[in-house]
């Protein structure tokens, strides 16, 4: 009676505004971390507009001064925090559990609770605008400038708040990852078989666990100096700014590992299927983000060696630095390893990924000046920086993050992106993108500081600027251009089968997009490269594809696969963690504005914390307890 | 329920629950780590008012120091009693852990008005800033342990056996954590004053 017990999984509200606020789908919570991140990349990116727009021509009056700077700074908050991060933590959420061949996340409801926090967080941070002016004090927050004495409005405090809220997002989902991919892999999943894109999200969920206490712990102790008079970063009473800028970066620089690893992951699973052949060196790409994620944790002062640290602790950090480059190059040499005698299909993903590779060598090039301590010497502060770190995130990770928008858009919606409109939008950001940021390399080493509202004419930097604001524009186009494609694709794109690509990992063997539970099966697994196995050689065992699971199930002949002929338990859809994230947002508001939200916020997380915990994960935990 | 169990292809083979809390307490580290550093660079540079070892005296700890011990041993007892199958005794045991961690935050306040009163503020030196941060954010530590055995003991009363004991190993995982921290914090702030 195997096959009768595969049961139908109960069925709520599958449509309508609700059964989004109480989603604990990891496939829907990846769709609501990618969809907030694109609302946030248009407010961060019309920042970065404003600022192209105030430095196209020397001594311009745009945007200027103090209002210059909360753009400035958030812009680079909301990049980093609102738009590369939750997006690649969206990709991750979709994709993850469908490549290894799970049903959901570990932890569904806290999933849950992670993308809302995100989403209010972000939310938060960018009402500072509104309620008396957005922080200003650059996405570093250097002390002393974010003391009280320099910074009176509450932008800081927005600020400090806003990043402590989307950091319980980060750390939330960080051990989700973690979980979901240690103890959730289908049968024969070795960790040595594991894909890619869930190597780097694992590697990367370890950073932010060890690095984000850091910034947490210095933004409690930066709050406490605002508002209770304490005095760890005021010199003048024996405090430390230094110490702000130790804790930050301890932070900082693992935060910028865990941007680029994940896109690292992409590619990786990009490249191959593109090139018909499988990953160069896997064992290599594989533990060489783990060498990544390991010397991140070590290099942390390469961004202080313009503040006087002693020179045996600057060679250190120089040392370090440069180590990165040998992991890094590994896997650069890898990706060409695999493009190289491949069939390769140039379609748009594979545009994507290889123009990820070319200018993250760029980026990782320059990156190497300036670990130098010497060469960081003569650039530090100037636009070469600005350059260099453009091309690690927006060349790298950015350029990365489309492909895999690309790559898994006909498995999230069932329908592929436009090809040409595609071939239209890569021209324009690999153009717009160069024309913006390699400009900069030279504006860097004629002296032109970074973060500062305009400049003189005369100093040479007129010609570049202006280049360097026409390619930010081409850029802008590029994103429409995108977005265009997307929504004409959502409405009236070319239908897409379940495996568009010939792809070769488990997402690609059932439907797009894919049922509730992923897998009325789940599959077990032989190679690094299951589907693969299943198209070529042959395989014996059932298809582990998504079918009715109400129907009759092949017979119980079949191996391993079969003892999967159990019901499928999908966890209860709930409020609770959306309450509970409302419940901070509203505590943090009553901290920076009115106290009438300081209760209202707690009773909220009163309230969504007792009712989560009395919720059971599974309607049916009681009745089918036993079984386990 | 057999979502908290390994799938199959795991080669570890452990509870979900357990191992978010093992993770989570791993990121824990640092952040207590972070406070600890800066106690360390900063507690020495006071421009004003009381030092550390003027102002520091070592009896509350101590006493403090053997409850939270104390109570680490209470909360071992309560698993170990629950796996027994006796679970009277279990939460019994849990209530005697969750009072030890009171008795701990009240001595901590009786700590902290005496130092109040010999002018001892978060803001009137760096030291202070660095004392009050440091401890206050580890009692923080024990109040959310104290509601977390409490809601378990009482909350979950029912549900506890020896097949369910994971509520009672994760909150104790916690609680371990939380006086290994004291014990970390009673050496650089006390003991090195």
């Amino acid at each position: 009676m195997a096959s009768s017990t595969v049961a139908l999984p109960r069925v709520y509200a599958e449509r309508g505004l609700l059964s989004w606020l109480t989603t604990v789908d990891h496939k829907r919570i990846g769709i609501l971390y990618i969809l907030g991140a694109g609302f946030f990349a248009l407010i961060g990116g019309l920042e970065a507009l404003l600022i192209r727009i105030q430095l196209a021509v020397p001594n311009n009056r745009v945007l200027v001064g103090d209002a210059y700077n909360q753009v400035l700074t958030m812009h680079g908050t909301t990049m980093v925090f609102l738009v590369v991060m939750p997006v690649l933590a969206g990709l991750g959420n979709y994709v993850v559990p469908l490549m290894i061949g799970a049903r959901d996340m570990a932890y569904p409801r806290l999933n849950a609770f992670g993308v809302w926090m995100f989403l209010l967080g972000g939310i938060f941070l960018n009402l500072s605008f509104l309620l008396g002016g957005a922080p200003d004090a650059g996405w570093f927050g250097y002390a002393p400038l974010t003391a009280k004495t320099f910074s009176r409005g509450t932008g800081i405090d927005f600020w400090i708040l806003g990043l402590q809220l989307l950091g319980i997002s980060s750390i939330t989902s960080s051990i989700n990852f973690v979980s979901t991919i240690l103890l959730l892999r289908a049968p024969g999943l070795t960790l040595n078989r594991l894909p890619l894109f869930a190597w780097t999200t694992m590697v990367t969920s370890f950073l932010i666990l060890f690095a984000m206490p850091s910034v947490s712990a210095a933004l409690f102790l930066l709050f406490l100096d605002r508002h209770l008079g304490t005095h760890f970063f005021n010199p003048a009473a024996g405090g430390d700014p230094l110490l702000w800028q130790h804790l930050f970066w301890f932070f900082g620089h693992p935060e910028v590992y865990i941007m680029i690893l994940p896109a690292m992951g992409i590619v990786s699973e990009v490249l191959p299927v593109f090139s018909r052949k499988p990953i160069f060196g896997y064992t290599a790409v594989a533990y060489s983000s783990v060498a990544i994620g390991f010397i991140g944790f070590t290099v942390w002062a390469h961004h202080m060696f313009a503040v006087g640290l002693p020179d045996v602790v600057n060679a250190f950090f120089s040392a370090a630095s440069m180590l990165v480059a040998v992991p890094t190059a590994i896997k650069v040499f890898n990706w060409i390893s695999t493009i190289w005698g491949g069939a390769v299909r140039y379609r748009v993903p594979f545009l994507f990924a290889a123009a990820f590779v070319a200018l993250f060598v760029i980026g990782g090039l320059s990156g190497l000046f300036l670990a130098s301590v010497p060469v960081d010497w003569q650039v530090t502060d100037t636009y070469f920086v600005v350059a260099h770190f453009h091309y690690t995130l927006f060349g790298g990770s950015m350029f990365a993050i489309v492909a895999g928008i690309y790559y898994w858009f006909p498995k999230i919606t069932g329908r592929f992106l436009d090809e040409r409109l595609g071939r239209l939008h890569f021209a324009l950001q690999f153009i717009g993108f160069n024309l913006t940021f390699f400009p900069m390399h030279f504006l860097g080493l004629a002296g032109m500081p970074r973060r500062v509202y305009t400049y003189a004419a005369g100093l040479g930097w007129e010609g570049l600027n202006l280049l360097a604001t026409v390619g930010a524009f081409l850029l802008a186009l590029s994103f429409v251009v995108f977005f265009v494609n997307i929504a004409r694709s959502l409405v009236a794109g070319e239908r897409a089968p379940d495996d568009p690509w010939d792809g070769h990992t488990l997402e690609w063997l059932t439907s797009s997009p894919p049922p509730p539970y992923n897998f009325a099966r789940i599959p077990v697994v032989h190679s690094r490269r299951p589907a693969w196995d299943h198209k070529y050689t042959g395989n014996p065992h059932p298809r582990p594809v998504a079918e009715a699971p109400t129907a009759q199930a092949p017979g119980g002949d079949g191996p391993e696969g079969d003892s999967e002929a159990e019901p499928i338990h999908l966890p209860a859809p709930s409020p609770w963690p959306l309450i509970l994230a409302a419940g901070l947002t509203v505590f943090a508001l009553g901290l920076v504005t009115h106290w009438i939200f300081i209760p209202i916020g707690l009773l909220l997380f009163a309230l969504g914390l007792a009712r989560w915990v009395q919720q059971p994960l599974f309607p049916e935990a009681e009745a089918h307890g036993a079984h386990s | 329920m057999a979502s908290h169990h390994p799938a199959v292809g795991s080669e570890i083979a452990v509870d979900s629950r357990k191992l978010g809390v093992w993770i989570f307490l791993a990121s824990e580290v640092i952040f207590f780590a972070s406070l600890i550093v800066s106690y360390l660079v900063l507690h020495n540079r006071v421009t004003r008012g009381p030092t550390a070892h003027e102002a520091l005296t070592l009896t509350i700890p101590t006493i403090n120091t053997m409850i939270l011990l104390t109570s680490s041993v209470t909360m071992v007892l309560a698993l170990a009693h629950l796996r027994d199958g006796n679970r009277r005794a279990s939460i019994a045991w849990l209530l005697t852990t969750a009072w030890l961690g009171i008795c701990f935050l009240i001595l901590k306040a009786v700590e902290y008005n005496h130092h109040l009163h010999e002018g001892l503020t978060p803001s009137v030196n760096v030291f202070g800033s660095a004392y009050y941060t440091v401890t206050g954010f580890h009692a923080a530590h024990v109040a959310v342990g104290v509601i977390w055995i409490l809601s378990v003991a009482l909350g979950l009363r029912r549900r506890l056996s020896p097949q369910n004991d994971v509520p009672v190993e994760t909150v104790g995982l916690y609680w371990h954590f939380v006086d290994l921290v004291w014990v970390a914090i009673f050496m650089v702030v006390y003991l090195m004053r």
